[in-house]
């Protein structure tokens, strides 16, 4: 169904604290670059508080919002809308938690807005937009000519 | 399949179109009517998203009314799966190697 939540699930073995500082303080290490605004980003910085913006910096020094911190909650769960390229209204939300288990954390990630789109045709009350920040992320990889999976 | 509907979202007007028929299906001329372009500029850019598989068109007497096709939005949405998956990996193997708990 095009309008569930995108969910994904991994493990990871170090603790939620550890996780929780990658994700949101070591961003340009771990997101694929193919899928930024400038290709090589020399930082992605998450201001830590709720309201705090989500940047990418690229190497000549311009700024790129990507989005809006929504919770801040370290260590266990974080929220964001997230736009990338786009206006702040075109932002998805991406919901992210950290749970301790044996040997290390669970991680889980929801996207939501899918059902913006919905079926064709379909009348609809809401904005489409949330949905294109992704969409264009997934265009700068194909002008990059990558490949989608990657590793 | 769906690196066409991608690249055909790469345009803004297009991008406008189909948040414009996600409200429902549309006329030509009503989509027109809707953006700062021509009716032949909406009829080329509905003709790249229905070869994209993004759009399907039928024939209302004399008119094509134009609607998203459910598929291409669900192409998107498992292509945006597969970024994910990517990006997991990466997380697992930069978060399992900076790990201060572990020597």
């Amino acid at each position: 169904m095009t309008d569930d939540p995108l969910v994904v699930e991994f493990e990871v073995a170090v603790g939620p604290a550890h996780a929780f500082d990658v994700w949101t303080r070591r961003p340009a290490a771990w997101w694929p670059a193919s899928h930024t605004v400038s290709k090589d980003p020399s930082a992605i910085t998450f201001e830590p508080r709720a309201g705090g913006r989500i940047v990418e910096r690229a190497p000549g020094g311009q700024e790129h919002q990507w989005g809006i911190v929504l919770d801040w909650q370290p260590p266990e769960r974080l929220r964001y809308a997230w736009h990338l390229f786009f206006d702040p209204s075109e932002a998805t939300e991406i919901e992210i938690t950290f749970t301790p288990v044996e040997g290390g954390t669970a991680v889980r990630l929801e996207q939501r807005g899918w059902d913006r789109l919905g079926a064709a045709g379909a009348p609809r009350r809401g904005q489409t937009a949330d949905v294109w920040g992704l969409v264009t992320a997934a265009y700068a990889d194909v002008c990059a000519g990558e490949s989608a999976a990657g590793a | 399949m769906h690196r066409d509907a991608l690249d055909a979202l790469g345009d803004p007007n297009r991008r406008a179109i189909v948040e414009i028929l996600s409200d429902g299906g549309r006329s030509v001329q009503q989509i027109a009517d809707e953006l700062p372009i021509s009716r032949p500029a909406v009829s080329r850019h509905l003709r790249l998203l229905k070869s994209a598989g993004l759009v399907e068109d039928q024939v209302d007497g004399t008119r094509h009314i134009y609607e998203l096709r459910d598929e291409g939005i669900e192409a998107i949405r498992r292509y945006f799966a597969e970024v994910w998956e990517t990006a997991a990996t990466r997380f697992r193997l930069v978060a399992e190697n900076t790990d201060p708990g572990r020597r």
